[in-house]
């Protein structure tokens, strides 16, 4: 019944938004209006939550690709009705997509750049004890980001492949968004936790793998947990 | 709507640190929030939010609904919604006259309507659909519009149809009417006059800028509310015992910069009220 009622109005829709989202050439100086605001508004939000990547953009003057980009991505994959879920999506489109295809390490710039966003838009923080204990069980917070770049994106050098493992946290302390170098073992081992198991267990195991005597590194490894805990990171 | 009292001013993140209840420190009578930016708050918002609901009553204004669509607005979402509403004891709900996704793309935008009778069918169809999972009568807003095409019937037409057929209400932006006024050459007091007026709910007011390059007015919301608006809004205040509102959503200043304005609506709507 809707279906039917509508078909004529779908028509005028659909030539209007294919022509406010770069589809199709705009016929009126009106509908120009239109194309303007939609693209202002996904440009805004992405140039705010990509600083970093515009200011790149800028430098090698890619804005004309910039700009494809954007009304591609408005066309098939923005789908969230929350605006600050837009950045995502855009990140996860041209992954998939050919645009900007000589930035190497446009994912790895991006993820870092959404990374900010995604810890300052965390809903909660869970934590079960205030007490650490290597004999008590934790997971992996996922309200944080753990992640292994391949360029050093804290000190945007991206003329050079250099892996870096980095932790992103909320700081409660400085009341925002911070990041901390992780050294390899470290981060693996992060990767490597399984909740079902106590720390020590967990650790024990890892170490065991990697060839590692426990004997030497527990206490290393102890201190530097202890202080992930109070960070919020092992909850 | 009658239960709301005075005036209200749109709640922003910027204003949140400014926001306290001591007798000395500015509060309106209510507050608007748009759900879309408070749902999904981060927790370091969420405290203050809170207590500001305890202590001032809250309305809801939405933007993503898409009422205009060809689809239905997703249920994850009004679930999401009618979970805010419910959590916050928030009454009313009101949506725009416009579609901002079409299958389900979004435009993040308020895109015009085609003012016809299958629309209006569109349109009512999709408020009681949204009115039956809130449980709640919404109210509509009436959009600025920089271009309509292949409309059969005239906007206040329109508007008081679909107030008719939904039930809705109806939520008079008084900038709106005036950005469209000059925009497409008509009245903006006898646009007002020809509308359904024992439908409104409340009123909305805000700032617009004129734009050089396609030499329009744009209702912008990121500038203060110019005095042809307040002149229109006295002149609506006159007609109806409604609350107004000043939504301010870009360009934000400073909670005492909204206070000023705020002060200034305050006082046209006292003078109406010592009139009625």
């Amino acid at each position: 019944m809707i279906k039917e009622q509508v078909m004529d109005e779908r028509k005028i829709q659909k030539s209007f938004i294919d022509q406010i989202k770069g589809k199709k050439k705009v016929k009126k100086k009106s509908i120009g209006v239109y194309k303007y605001l939609v693209h202002h508004s996904f440009f805004d939000v992405l140039i705010h939550a990509y600083p970093e990547f515009y200011k790149i953009i800028q430098d090698q003057k890619l804005e004309i690709e910039f700009d494809k980009s954007i009304y591609k991505f408005m066309q098939t994959k923005a789908i969230s009705p929350y605006i600050w879920q837009m950045p995502n999506e855009y990140r996860k489109f041209l992954k998939k997509s050919k645009f900007f295809k000589n930035l190497k390490y446009l994912s790895d710039l991006l993820h870092f750049e959404y990374s900010e966003l995604f810890i300052f838009m965390q809903k909660e923080v869970r934590q079960k004890s205030h007490t650490f204990k290597m004999t008590k069980n934790y997971k992996i917070s996922k309200q944080i980001t753990l992640y292994k770049y391949n360029y050093d994106v804290i000190n945007k050098i991206f003329d050079k492949k250099e892996e870096i493992c980095l932790l992103g946290y909320f700081d409660t302390t400085l009341n925002e968004v911070a990041y901390r170098p992780l050294n390899t073992l470290l981060y693996s081992f992060l990767k490597f936790i399984d909740k079902n198991q106590s720390l020590k267990v967990n650790l024990r195991l890892f170490l065991k793998k990697k060839k590692i005597s426990y004997k030497d590194y527990a206490k290393e490894f102890e201190k530097a947990l202890k202080e992930l805990f109070h960070q919020k990171v092992l909850v | 709507m009658k239960s709301i009292k005075g005036c209200g001013l749109g709640l922003r993140t910027e204003f949140l640190s400014d926001i306290h209840f001591d007798k000395k420190s500015f509060s309106p009578d209510w507050w608007e929030v748009t759900p879309e930016n408070w749902i999904n708050m981060p927790i370091w918002y969420k405290e203050k939010f809170e207590e500001i609901a305890q202590n001032t009553p809250f309305v809801a204004h939405g933007v993503s609904l898409s009422l205009g669509s060809n689809k239905k607005p997703k249920k994850k979402y009004l679930k999401e919604l009618k979970s805010f509403l419910d959590t916050y004891d928030i009454k009313y709900y009101s949506e725009h006259i416009s579609y901002s996704s079409y299958d389900n793309i979004q435009a993040h935008e308020l895109l015009p309507v085609p003012l016809t009778k299958k629309m209006i069918n569109l349109m009512s169809d999709n408020i009681k659909y949204v009115e039956d999972f809130l449980g709640r009568n919404i109210s509509i807003e009436n959009a600025t519009y920089y271009h309509a095409e292949k409309s059969k019937l005239s906007e206040s037409d329109f508007i008081n149809e679909l107030l008719h057929k939904s039930g809705a209400k109806l939520l008079l932006d008084v900038n709106n009417v005036y950005v469209n006024s000059i925009n497409h050459s008509y009245n903006a007091k006898k646009f007002i006059k020809s509308l359904d007026l024992d439908k409104v709910s409340y009123i909305h007011t805000a700032g617009h800028y004129f734009d050089e390059t396609v030499k329009m007015l744009i209702d912008s919301h990121g500038t203060k509310v110019n005095n042809d608006t307040w002149d229109l809004l006295q002149y609506t205040l006159d007609k109806i015992d409604v609350s107004p509102m000043i939504e301010r959503d870009n360009n934000i200043p400073q909670l005492k910069v909204m206070e000023k304005e705020y002060k200034q609506m305050k006082k046209i709507y006292d003078k109406r009220a010592s009139h009625g």
